[in-house]
C-alpha cells in the first residue's frame, strides 16, 4: 500500500478520535489507550511488520469485553460506551493496516465517531473536525480510486481533486442555507444536562456553603442601541419569603399565541426600544431573560407564557438551547392597582429588622429618599462575600444583618425587601443576570453563571423602581483573544447550529426585495451578499474545473502542438505521426512543416535536449501553420 | 545509422513488401530480444532468418524441430575422449550468433523447455558444466497457427520468454509477382555480403538500451500494460517482465527509428507485438484475435502529449 494512502488513513483515524475527544465527555483513560493508535500508525507507515491475526482476534475480543462493562456497569451510557469502543478499535486497527480494505474499515469507524460527537457536543471544534473529515474523506476516496486504476504519479490531481473538495463544500453550504428546517433535535433528546449553579428558580437563603464562580456562559446578547449603564437581565420575581425561601406566588400566567413566531407581549409605548438578539444556553428553567421590560418577542415556538411580571416562559424550550429576539423599553414596570399588600409582608419575629429600618430612614419622608437610605447602608456597613455558612434554625436575613454583616446579592437584596417592606415600602427580590463581558469584535455582551445577580424592586409612585443594594466585587478582564474566539463561537451558534427557517424566510425576502439604496442599508445586506460570495465562488470554481481539464498548464511545445491540433480539426486519441498521417493538404511545402513541426514537438517533449534554437524552431514554424490553417 | 538502413535494404531484397516484419527483426537483434514468427509455410520466415545471419556476419544455425528431438539435439553432449581420456563437450546447434527453431512447437516440451531456458539465461548447463553462448545470441522461432495438427502448443510461460512475435502473411499481389520473377534461390541468400560487423551489432544494442524514456512514456507504456489485466476479454494480462520486454522494444523502436528518445508512436508500433502473445483471451487463442485486442487497448489509452 502507498505510503500516502497510509497517511490519508491514520489522518481520518485521527480526525475521527479528535472529534470526540474534543467533546470532553469522554474517559480519560480511553483517551490514553486509544492513542496508542499513533504508534500503530507510525509501525505501519515505516513498513514494520504488523499484528497477525491471532494478536487481533484476542485483542478485539478483550475491547468487546471492555465495551459491554463500560457500557452497562461503569458508564451506563450506551452512546459513550461506543465512543470508547471506537477509540479502543482505531488504536487495535491501527497495527493492522495490511490489505487495501484494512483503510476502509478505518473509515468506516471514523465516519461512526463523527456521527456519535454530533450527538455529544455542538462545539465549534466539531464543525472544524467535520469540514476536516469531509476534505479527507474526498481524497481518500479519489486516492484508493487512482491506486485501483494504476496511476503512479498523484501530484496533477491534487488540484483537480481540491478544487472538487470546496466545490462539495461550497455546494453543502448553498444546501445547508436552503434545505428546510426540522422542528427539534433530531434525535429527540435534551442537548445538554442544564446548568450546575448560578441561577435559580427559588432563592433559598442558607446552607450554601463556600459558592464557587462558574464561568460557563448562559447567553450571548446581541444588543442594539447599546445601553448607557450595565444591563439588567431580568428573570423571576419574588414575592413571599417562607422559612428561609423567597417563592413567587403572584405569577399568574397567560398563554399568549405568535403570529409566524412573532408575539407582541403589551403595547408599547413612544420610547427608545432596545433590541436584544439572544443565545440561551440550555438552562434548567423555562424563564427567558430580557432587559426590562419585554414589548414584543420573536422565537421560534407556537405559544409563550408571560406573568404579570413580565416574566416570560417558554415551557418546551426547558433544557434546550434557543435563539430569541426580545425588544425591551427601559421603563419601570407599573405597579397593578391593589396587588402592593402582597408585597409588605414580614416574617414574624423578625423585629430587630424594623427597628433597623426605622432607624435608618428615621426623620425621611420620600419613600424614594427612604429606599436611597437603606441601600446605601447596606452597601457602606455590609462585606459582599461568596463565603458564607448560615447555621441551621437562623433566621439568614437577620444572621446577614446583625451578626455576619457579610453575604452576597441574595442576602443583600433579601435584607433590603424586609427593610424597605418594614418602612411600608412594598418591594420584592428580582433574580436574574447582571451585566457581563462586552465584547468590542462582535458588539455583544457574554452573559456568565457568574454574572447571576438578585436585586430589588420598590413600588414608588406607582412604578417598580429597581435598587441593587450589592456592593459590586472586583472583576477581571477578559483577555483579547478570548473575547475574539467567543466571537467565533456566537456566530457558529447563531449562523449554524441556530440556523433556522426564520434566517431562511428572512434571506429568502431580502432576495426578493427590490434593489434600492432603503433596501442596502438594512442588515439583511449582509446575508444576500453571503449567499452571492458562496454562489459565485461556486460557479467560478466550476468552471475552473471543467476549463483546468482542457487546458492544463502545459509547457510551450506542447501548449503550441495542442494548438494547431485544434486548428486542424483532428481529433482522436492519436500519437504525433498518426495526427500527420491525418493531416491532409495539397500544399507540400505545409505537409513538410507539419512533419518537422510534429518532429521538433516530439524532440522537446520527450528527449532530454531543451534547445532554445529549436523551440524559437518549432515557434516559427507554429506561426506558418497558424496563417495557413486560418 | 548507415547500416541499418543498408540491413533494412537487403532484408526487403529477398522478402518483398514486408518492410514493418523486417524493421521488427532488427528491432529484436537491437534490443537482444528473441523473436516469434507465427505463419503459414513458404512465406519467408527461413530466408529472413538466413539473410539477417549473413548480413550481420553472424554464425547462423537452424534446428528443424520434429516431435522425437532431444535436448541434447540441441544443447550438445559431452563425448569421451579416448585419448586424451576425458569427456569432452560436443557444442549442440544452439551455439550460433543466429539460431533458427523452426516449427518450435512441433517437439515435445522437454526439449522445447530446454530451448527457451537457453534463450533465457544465455548459456548451457550440462553436467554440472556451463557454457555461455556466442554473442550477439537471437533465436528466431517459427510455429504453425495452433489449428494444425500434431503440435505441442507452448505455454504462457515460455511465450513470454519472446520479446517479439510477429505474423509474416502472405505478400500482395504485386510483390508476389515481382517476386517470383525475380526468383533468388538459396544461393543468392547464402552469398550476401555483410554490411555491419558483429562488434557494430553489440555497440547498437548497448546504445539502444540507453536511448531516453521520458516518464509520460513509462506512464502510457504501465496504463496499456494495466488495461490488458482488467480487460473484459482477457482471462491473463501481461506480466511485470512482459512490461520489462516492452521497455526493451520500444527503445530499440526508436534506436532503429533513428532517435535517441522514445516517442509515444513507439509504444503504439510495437504494442501488439509485444503483448499479444503474452495475454489469453477468455474465447479463442489465435494471436491475431489477441492482437486485435491489444489495439483496441491501445486506442482507448490516452496517448501522452
Amino acid at each position: 500500500m502507498p505510503k500516502g494512502y497510509k497517511l490519508l488513513t491514520f489522518l481520518v483515524a485521527f480526525i475521527g478520535n479528535l472529534s470526540l475527544v474534543v467533546t470532553g465527555q469522554l474517559n480519560p483513560v480511553f483517551i490514553l489507550l486509544g492513542g496508542l493508535f499513533i504508534v500503530g500508525y507510525i509501525r505501519s507507515l515505516k513498513g514494520l511488520p504488523q499484528a497477525n491475526r491471532y494478536v487481533i482476534g484476542v485483542g478485539s475480543t478483550i475491547i468487546l469485553g471492555i465495551f459491554l462493562l463500560d457500557s452497562f456497569v461503569v458508564t451506563g451510557d450506551v452512546i459513550v460506551g461506543v465512543a470508547h469502543l471506537s477509540l479502543l478499535f482505531h488504536a487495535l486497527k491501527s497495527f493492522d493496516i495490511k490489505d487495501p480494505w484494512d483503510p476502509l474499515q478505518v473509515f468506516f469507524m471514523s465516519l461512526i465517531q463523527l456521527l456519535l460527537a454530533s450527538e455529544l457536543t455542538r462545539s465549534m471544534l466539531f464543525g472544524v473536525s467535520f469540514v476536516i473529515f469531509i476534505v479527507l474523506m474526498v481524497l481518500a476516496i479519489f486516492y484508493s480510486h487512482l491506486i485501483k486504476e494504476g496511476h503512479r504519479d498523484l501530484r496533477p490531481f491534487i488540484k483537480p481533486i481540491s478544487l472538487l473538495a470546496l466545490s462539495v463544500f461550497v455546494l453543502t453550504t448553498v444546501v445547508f442555507i436552503l434545505s428546510p428546517r426540522l422542528q427539534g433535535s433530531l434525535w429527540g433528546k435534551p442537548l445538554s444536562k442544564g446548568m450546575r449553579s448560578g441561577f435559580r428558580e427559588n432563592i433559598k437563603l442558607g446552607g450554601l456553603g463556600n459558592i464557587k464562580l462558574d464561568p460557563s456562559v448562559v447567553m450571548r446578547v446581541s444588543i442594539s442601541p447599546r445601553p448607557k449603564d450595565t444591563p439588567y437581565w431580568r428573570g423571576i420575581t419574588y414575592d413571599i419569603y417562607k422559612n428561609g425561601q423567597w417563592l413567587s406566588l403572584l405569577n399568574k400566567k397567560n398563554t399568549l399565541y405568535g403570529i409566524n413566531g412573532k408575539f407582541d407581549i403589551s403595547t408599547p409605548p413612544d420610547k427608545k426600544i432596545f433590541k436584544q438578539d439572544i443565545i440561551l444556553e440550555p438552562l434548567d428553567t423555562d424563564v427567558i431573560f430580557s432587559l426590562r421590560f419585554p414589548v414584543r418577542l420573536e422565537v421560534e415556538t407556537r405559544r409563550i407564557r408571560v406573568d404579570q411580571n413580565m416574566t416570560i416562559y417558554i415551557p418546551e424550550k426547558k433544557n434546550k438551547r434557543i435563539h430569541y429576539v426580545v425588544y425591551s423599553i427601559n421603563t419601570p414596570l407599573k405597579v397593578i392597582k391593589g396587588s402592593e399588600q402582597y408585597y409588605l409582608n414580614i416574617p414574624q419575629g423578625m423585629k430587630r429588622t424594623i427597628e433597623l429600618a426605622r432607624k435608618i430612614t428615621r426623620g425621611l419622608k420620600d419613600k424614594q429618599m427612604k429606599a436611597q437610605a437603606i441601600k446605601n447602608y447596606l452597601i457602606k456597613n455590609y462585606t459582599y462575600t461568596l463565603n458564607v455558612k448560615d447555621p441551621e434554625g437562623v433566621n439568614p436575613i437577620e444572621n446577614f444583618l446583625f451578626n455576619t454583616k457579610k453575604g452576597y446579592c441574595e442576602h443583600y437584596a433579601s435584607a433590603m425587601v424586609m427593610l424597605l417592606r418594614a418602612v411600608g415600602i412594598p418591594a420584592r427580590v428580582v433574580s436574574g443576570y447582571l451585566g457581563g463581558e462586552y465584547n468590542k469584535y462582535g458588539g455583544y455582551y457574554i452573559v456568565r453563571q457568574k454574572d447571576a445577580h438578585t436585586w430589588v424592586e420598590a413600588s414608588i409612585d406607582g412604578n417598580w423602581v429597581r435598587f441593587d443594594p450589592t456592593p459590586s466585587g472586583p472583576e477581571g478582564s477578559p483577555t483579547l483573544v478570548m473575547l475574539y474566539l467567543d466571537y467565533l463561537k456566537l456566530k457558529w451558534e447563531r449562523y449554524v447550529v441556530q440556523f433556522s427557517r426564520y434566517d431562511q424566510l428572512r434571506i429568502f425576502r431580502a432576495l426578493s426585495m427590490p434593489l434600492s439604496l432603503k433596501w442596502l442599508k438594512q442588515m439583511k445586506v449582509k446575508a444576500a451578499l453571503l449567499v452571492g460570495l458562496i454562489v459565485s465562488i461556486f460557479i467560478i470554481s466550476m468552471v475552473y474545473l471543467f476549463k483546468s481539464r482542457r487546458t492544463r498548464s502545459y509547457a510551450e511545445p506542447t501548449r503550441l502542438y495542442l494548438d494547431i491540433l485544434k486548428r486542424t480539426s483532428i481529433k482522436g486519441n492519436l500519437t504525433p505521426l498518426e495526427a500527420y498521417n491525418s493531416f491532409r493538404s495539397d500544399d507540400v511545402e505545409i505537409k513538410k512543416a507539419f512533419l518537422e513541426f510534429i518532429e521538433l514537438y516530439q524532440l522537446l517533449r520527450f528527449s532530454t535536449k531543451k534547445d532554445e534554437g529549436v523551440i524559437r524552431r518549432l515557434r516559427e514554424l507554429h506561426r506558418l501553420l497558424k496563417s495557413y490553417l486560418k | 545509422m548507415r547500416w541499418i538502413e543498408e540491413l533494412e535494404q537487403i532484408l526487403s531484397s529477398v522478402i518483398k513488401g514486408k518492410k514493418e516484419a523486417i524493421r521488427l527483426a532488427v528491432v529484436a537483434l537491437l534490443a537482444k530480444g528473441h523473436l516469434l514468427i507465427e505463419d503459414v509455410p513458404g512465406v519467408g520466415k527461413t530466408t529472413l532468418a538466413l539473410t539477417l545471419a549473413k548480413a550481420t556476419d553472424c554464425s547462423f544455425h537452424r534446428i528443424q524441430f520434429t516431435s522425437d528431438l532431444l535436448p541434447s539435439d540441441i544443447l550438445g553432449v559431452h563425448i569421451y575422449n579416448q585419448e586424451k581420456r576425458q569427456f569432452e563437450f560436443n557444442p549442440g546447434p544452439i551455439f550460433a550468433n543466429i539460431v533458427l527453431a523452426d516449427e518450435i512447437n512441433r517437439t515435445n516440451p522437454k526439449t522445447q523447455s530446454a530451448l527457451l531456458e537457453a534463450m533465457n539465461e544465455r548459456k548451457v548447463s550440462i553436467d554440472r558444466n556451463t557454457y555461455k553462448l556466442p554473442v550477439p545470441f537471437m533465436v528466431i522461432a517459427t510455429q504453425n497457427p495452433l489449428e494444425y495438427h500434431g503440435t505441442f502448443p507452448l505455454p504462457e510461460s515460455q511465450l513470454d520468454r519472446f520479446m517479439l512475435h510477429m505474423r509474416i502473411g502472405y505478400p500482395n499481389y504485386e510483390d508476389e509477382k515481382k517476386a517470383l520473377m525475380e526468383m533468388k534461390d538459396f544461393e543468392t541468400v547464402e552469398g550476401i555480403k555483410p554490411v555491419v560487423s558483429r562488434q557494430q551489432i553489440l555497440d547498437a544494442q548497448a546504445m539502444a538500451e540507453r536511448v531516453h524514456m521520458d516518464e509520460s512514456i513509462y506512464d502510457y507504456l504501465l496504463q496499456i500494460v494495466t488495461a490488458t489485466r482488467r480487460h473484459e476479454k482477457i482471462r491473463l494480462g501481461v506480466s511485470t517482465r512482459g512490461a520489462q520486454f516492452f521497455v526493451r522494444a520500444a527503445r530499440a523502436h526508436a534506436f532503429v527509428n533513428g532517435r535517441d528518445y522514445v516517442v509515444p508512436d513507439d509504444i503504439k508500433t510495437v504494442a501488439p507485438n509485444v503483448l499479444a502473445h503474452r495475454i489469453i483471451l477468455k474465447s479463442r487463442t489465435y494471436i491475431r484475435d489477441a492482437e486485435e485486442v491489444i489495439r483496441s487497448i491501445v486506442e482507448r489509452v490516452p496517448v501522452p502529449v
